[in-house]
């Protein structure tokens, strides 16, 4: 397998119609940001790197989803998605 | 350079400005290659965007927890892409 430019990984490969079924919690919201990772808007690697470059408060106070959702916030604003 | 499975590498103790996966609590030391992972994306070139990334070969390197904090008789092993070790 070549990964030479492939910006997807298991991080943020979106869920599959048979995912989708058997999480129907996993539905509720998340459309606009898998649509930036199947657009290949940012890879799993800026995500950890966004994580990392929070503001250390922000961090500490965070819950393991709440980081995520700062780092989406995070690309987001550094990418211009509206 | 590439490494078999027994190898014994150090883990480079630089401090990157930019995103990598080697914790610090492994730089500057020394580990045994357990498996070989092969090819993949290096992270930090995939953080900054760079496309496309280097591709290198992955080890799990293993370490012993007494080396790394002075006590414990457990292992820890850590997925090291190519250009974060050298030969110890």
């Amino acid at each position: 397998m070549t990964w030479a430019g492939r910006r997807a990984s298991v991080l943020c490969r979106p869920p599959t119609e048979a995912s989708r079924r058997s999480r129907p919690t996993g539905r509720r919201g998340s459309t606009r940001w898998r649509r930036c990772w199947q657009r290949g808007l940012f890879s799993s690697d800026e995500l950890r790197d966004a994580i990392e470059r929070l503001a250390p408060e922000e961090y500490l106070a965070a819950s393991y989803y709440e980081r995520w959702l700062g780092a989406l916030e995070l690309l987001a604003a550094e990418k211009g998605v509206p | 350079m590439s490494y078999p499975a027994g190898a014994r590498v150090r883990v480079r103790a630089g401090d990157p400005y930019h995103h990598t996966r080697v914790p610090r609590y492994i730089r500057g030391h020394t580990g045994e290659v357990v498996a070989v992972l092969g090819q993949w994306p290096l992270p930090d070139d995939r953080a900054r965007g760079i496309v496309p990334p280097r591709v290198e070969t992955c080890y799990a390197v293993r370490f012993s927890a007494a080396d790394l904090w002075g006590s414990g008789d457990h292992t820890v092993t850590v997925d090291l892409w190519e250009s974060y070790v050298d030969r110890a």
